[in-house]
């Protein structure tokens, strides 16, 4: 008894109560697939990884952080300057959120082309689309809590652009703000969402996408030969999404450390607003597009062509499995895939646009 | 349940605006905004831009740009009202000229008492 080893002892004792074998068990005789196209899945998993980094980084700054409009900004400069490391987790919640989105993108269009949308795989493609939009929620609610300048009259024109939508529009608009105008109330109800509401749908939706890509596994593209019998799940893909998430972790640390986020001035919600304001790289695309309009076609206002455009874009986007019948009958549609590249491009030449001009 | 979602639905529904909304408001000596140059003030909630003329006129406009609701600035060397965020334009009577904004700045009514400036609820 005395020369069994206390890890035994405490495994064997876990083992007794959990039935952890059995779990180990199923994961090892788990199979991922493997084929040329494999990689692209490593952003899904690293996109998990930089979640949780949000949350441990957003929990670490709510321990000084304010959301009140007269003490936002002084609790964010105190983050920086006077906690220590303050700077460091702020960047690095800031970090993980642009690297967050970068690979929620790059996951559903590597999906995309994959037509891994196809049956039986529909309802991981719904789940992943409405957590992408979860994802630029988190980045808009995020945005007004530094209570800066730009973070101030980016909120202002982001939470404006619903208003064009007839009988909802001014409705929403209040929801969002909590009165006519950002003001104190706007900065604690894009709290709430931030911290509350939006992880709590977030977790509910990611734990649905993880069980479902663990009942139907990830998908082999049409006509590609599927290597050996695939990657035992448990100890090999998991070693492998070990070292992914490493680099995922060096790539944050290096951005982190080179280019920690300045804070600008405190926001006076009574000064014009600066010069030049532009949303971040993932709203660009919105920006330019409302930019390429006029202010009215056809009398109607511009703001409602393109809130029409969105909505619908982001239907057509969610309801993919359904309209590419081709896809779930495992035929070639080749116009979902020029739809994608199109999709691409014109996201790359908006952001591009959006900077240089 | 049905009564559940109502009072969630009436509880996030902000209420309207419950302090006194003033009628009129003294924003000071005609001598504290010089020739050619504007300044803004808060008027129940809303930043006002009040634009002393060259031609000696004092004007007063909602601040509030109508295309996205930035707040918009008095350009002296052009003699218009500027927002920065999408470019818009507004000549000297708020009317829109440039820019993605879809209407004039609202006017707020404006008289001089005893070189006082008064401005009114629109």
């Amino acid at each position: 008894m005395f020369l069994t080893k206390p890890k035994t002892i405490m495994i064997d004792w876990l083992n007794s109560r959990l039935h952890l074998h059995y779990l180990l068990t199923y994961l090892s005789n788990k199979n991922v697939p493997q084929h040329k196209y494999s990689y692209w899945y490593i952003f899904g998993g690293l996109t998990l990884f930089f979640f949780l980094i949000q949350i441990s980084t957003g929990v670490l700054l709510l321990l000084y952080y304010s959301p009140t409009s007269d003490t936002a900004y002084e609790s964010v400069q105190f983050i920086i300057e006077k906690v220590p490391f303050g700077w460091l987790i702020r960047s690095l919640h800031n970090w993980s959120a642009h690297l967050m989105i970068a690979c929620v993108f790059i996951h559903l269009f590597s999906v995309y082309f994959m037509k891994a949308y196809r049956a039986p795989r529909e309802m991981l493609w719904y789940s992943g689309v409405i957590l992408l939009f979860i994802v630029l929620g988190f980045a808009f609610t995020g945005y007004l809590l530094p209570w800066d300048t730009t973070s101030y009259f980016a909120t202002q024109i982001g939470t404006e652009i619903p208003r064009s939508i007839p009988f909802v529009g001014d409705l929403m608009v209040d929801l969002l703000r909590g009165g006519d105008y950002i003001a104190e109330e706007s900065l604690k109800r894009l709290f709430a969402l931030h911290v509350t509401i939006l992880p709590l749908i977030s977790m509910m939706l990611i734990a649905f996408h993880l069980i479902l890509n663990q009942i139907h596994s990830v998908s082999t593209p049409r006509g590609i030969v599927v290597k050996d019998e695939g990657m035992p799940f448990y100890p090999n893909y998991i070693q492998k999404e070990f070292i992914i998430w490493l680099t995922g972790a060096g790539i944050l640390s290096i951005f982190a450390l080179l280019y920690p986020i300045h804070l600008g001035t405190k926001a006076d919600p009574f000064a014009s607003a600066p010069y030049g304001i532009k949303p971040e790289w993932y709203f660009l695309t919105l920006y330019q597009t409302l930019r390429f309009f006029p202010p009215k076609i056809l009398n109607i206002n511009s703001d409602l062509v393109v809130n029409i455009l969105v909505i619908a874009l982001s239907m057509i986007i969610l309801i993919i499995p359904i309209l590419d019948k081709n896809s779930s009958r495992v035929l070639r549609s080749r116009l979902f895939t020029w739809l994608g590249v199109s999709a691409i491009l014109y996201l790359v030449v908006t952001i591009i646009l959006a900077y240089l001009t | 349940m049905l009564p559940i979602v109502y009072v969630l639905i009436k509880y996030i529904i902000p209420p309207k605006f419950l302090g006194n909304i003033l009628q009129v408001i003294d924003v000071g000596k005609v001598s504290e905004v010089p020739v050619n140059s504007a300044k803004i003030v808060k008027f129940n909630k809303i930043p006002i831009i009040l634009v002393h003329t060259t031609e000696k006129q004092i004007k007063a406009y909602s601040a509030i740009c109508t295309h996205l609701g930035c707040v918009v600035q008095y350009h002296d060397t052009e003699g218009n009202f500027q927002c920065h965020c999408h470019g818009s334009i507004f000549d000297m009577n708020g009317k829109n000229i440039s820019g993605p904004a879809p209407k004039p700045l609202m006017p707020y009514r404006v008289e001089l008492i005893n070189n006082n400036i008064l401005i009114y609820k629109s």
